[in-house]
């Protein structure tokens, strides 16, 4: 689904990295076009019979995510009478241990905290592994002449000093060494990366995730053991790896022939339930444009609702377990950058200390209830709703039909 | 204990960023509104730098012997002028023949050619072994070089099924995979295979010198023979959208 992104993304980055963008070939996933999409499918065309002339389908695809954006953000507003209704007309009435499990999976999918042992002994193994896993991927990258992640090569003039600057961060890293230095030492290869165009820089933003965590630890972090990161931290853990997936997951309908020309070489990725399911209703004729279109909103949808704090362990697990398979099963080795983004799911998954940006329409529409205001407390749970899922989807799809994609076949 | 403050990390992360900048610059040069803007694309143009060959024998011991090389390398039509760096320390073929002539080490015995390309589009490395070959030569390593951005191409008289060409890919990334703290084979950037065109393609890293020999030999390893192996600095022609010319 949208994890599969991240291996277009490092394509592209790689192709934009390397200064030999015009011979550009397939470096460790294969993406080249077998076929030739419909690019008028994706541009302004008078012929279209859509609104604002744009490609029937391609509304038809942002419809369907609307309404799945919509639905997820409604449930969330009415969260507390579901699971109130859940636990006191089903779980109860089964017996006290069938309630107690039901609480524990509603906090689980409510973002509430989890108050189990087995939750917290995993969620400190967890933490764990984002915060070292880094120093893995820098390691397998300076081994495979490339920069932060396999598919940033390094040019072979000054590969020795970055493959060097590389490894000892990693050993920092991993043995959990001046993690504030670690912390600004990504920052500072981060902001480098922009020397190479502002499409690396975006494409290595789920890097960032860890330094936030490395940047506020104590400087004598060999000796201690962090524990789990405060409510300030994994809001930004949470922001960061949201606000990547749903910025990556435009990049993906400005730069449609990479997305589909992964597909061409790998088919199975096709076959995503989700993805499948927001193309539902669309013209076969437009198979493949509409499965880059349903692939990039199935992004922007997961990006968008971790970036928000709504239902983010649900999101992130759905991550964790993408990111993993394409690691493990689909690509192999060239994929391990996905430890990344892992580590930082890993860490929204198991945290207890997950807040949402929604919380303030939320005491707003409470205190509607309150104040008996049925009507009011109404809007505000189907307003916002309705609103935002309609203001992230149609303006930049319709802005984006207006975007020359000539330069990335130059 | 003590953390960290927003001075000390915006401090770290400034002076990490530039040394990385300066670092870029001092190893590989470019004007500033390369660095700050756009990495430039390739000009076809000046992708071709110095397109050469160096050719290490570990038998060249004469002028009789560079000679027969010299002969061999005059039928390949895409190589231009033929250097031996220390060419006047090489014996004469008459002075080579006494009994008094005694090399200081078996190393003595070998030597190095250095080879222009006039003809980068009609190079094939499988022609000029056959060519050393027919003359009772053996190059034990030819380094090709001098061009910014290229593939080689091999040429296979045998791909009878999908197996033949996943054995090619796969064998070609075991190879690289094992030999890559050996560095030999470190210029391979990546490989295609086409079952069609029965062609195994593998793209050489940025301004990378292959070592011609090693990879017929990976090749070899692996169970194939090209019958040529070419090189293309052209560019792959991406995928052009319907409509456009």
């Amino acid at each position: 689904m949208h994890c599969q992104g991240r291996v277009f993304r490092w394509a592209l980055a790689a192709g934009t990295l390397a200064s030999q963008a015009a011979f550009a070939h397939e470096r460790f996933v294969k993406h080249k076009l077998k076929v030739p999409l419909h690019d008028d499918f994706f541009l302004q065309d008078p012929k279209w019979t859509g609104p604002l002339h744009m490609q029937p389908d391609m509304v038809r695809v942002g419809v369907n995510c609307f309404v799945v954006l919509g639905a997820f953000l409604l449930i969330w507003f009415l969260r507390q009478p579901i699971e109130e209704f859940a636990l006191n007309k089903i779980f109860r009435p089964i017996g006290p241990k069938a309630h107690k499990w039901g609480h524990l999976i509603a906090s689980f999918l409510t973002d509430k905290p989890v108050k189990n042992s087995a939750f917290y002994s995993v969620g400190e193994w967890a933490l764990l592994v984002y915060l070292r896993v880094p120093g893995l991927v820098l390691m397998y990258s300076a081994t495979n002449d490339s920069l932060v992640m396999p598919s940033f090569p390094l040019e072979p003039q000054s590969a020795t000093i970055f493959k060097f600057a590389q490894v000892l961060l990693a050993i920092l890293i991993l043995t959990q060494t001046l993690l504030p230095l670690c912390g600004a030492l990504i920052l500072g290869t981060y902001v480098y990366l922009f020397r190479w165009g502002w499409y690396v820089a975006l494409d290595a933003l789920p890097v960032l995730v860890v330094a936030v965590a490395y940047i506020s630890s104590p400087w004598s972090s060999h000796k201690i053991a962090i524990g789990e990161p405060s409510v300030q931290q994994m809001r930004w853990i949470r922001v960061i790896l949201g606000f990547s997936f749903f910025a990556l997951g435009w990049v993906k309908v400005w730069n449609h022939d990479l997305v589909a020309g992964v597909a061409d070489n790998y088919p199975s990725v096709l076959e995503d339930p989700m993805v499948k399911f927001f193309a539902l209703g669309t013209n076969p004729y437009y198979k493949r444009e509409t499965w880059v279109m349903s692939f990039a909103l199935a992004e922007v949808l997961s990006g968008f609702m971790l970036t928000i704090g709504v239902f983010s362990r649900i999101w992130a697990s759905i991550m964790a377990f993408v990111f993993t398979k394409l690691m493990l099963i689909d690509f192999g080795w060239s994929e391990i950058v996905h430890m990344y983004p892992i580590g930082g799911t890993l860490s929204v998954i198991f945290s207890n200390k997950l807040t949402s940006e929604l919380d303030f329409i939320e005491a707003k529409e409470e205190r509607a209830g309150r104040e008996g205001n049925n009507l009011k407390q109404f809007a505000l749970i189907v307003g916002p709703a309705i609103a935002v899922a309609f203001l992230i989807l149609f303006p930049m799809i319709y802005l984006l039909t207006f975007t020359d994609r000539a330069a990335l076949r130059s | 204990m003590k953390f960290s403050n927003a001075k000390q990390i915006i401090g770290l992360l400034v002076a990490w960023a530039l040394t990385l900048l300066v670092i870029d610059q001092i190893k590989d040069p470019r004007p500033l509104t390369q660095v700050l803007g756009k990495p430039p694309m390739i000009d076809p143009a000046t992708n071709l730098k110095n397109p050469h060959l160096t050719i290490f024998l570990n038998h060249l011991c004469c002028t009789g012997c560079l000679g027969d090389v010299r002969e061999a390398l005059a039928k390949l039509t895409w190589l231009g002028k033929v250097d031996i760096p220390d060419e006047q320390n090489l014996l004469p073929q008459e002075k080579a023949g006494g009994t008094d002539v005694t090399p200081q080490s078996l190393s003595a015995y070998g030597n190095r050619l250095e080879v222009d390309i006039k003809k980068v589009e009609d190079v094939d490395f499988v022609a000029l072994e056959k060519a050393l070959r027919e003359v009772g030569f053996v190059a034990e390593r030819i380094d090709f070089g001098g061009v910014r951005h290229y593939r080689l191409e091999a040429e296979l008289n045998h791909v009878c099924c999908d197996l033949c060409a996943k054995g090619a890919q796969q064998g070609l990334e075991i190879a690289q995979a094992l030999r890559t703290n050996g560095a030999s084979i470190k210029w391979l950037d990546s490989v295609q295979v086409s079952k069609e065109k029965k062609k195994i393609v593998a793209h050489a890293r940025f301004d990378a010198v292959v070592d011609v020999v090693d990879f017929m030999s990976v090749l070899g390893h692996i169970g194939y023979a090209p019958s040529s192996l070419t090189v293309q600095a052209d560019s792959e022609n991406p995928t052009k959208a319907p409509g456009q010319p």
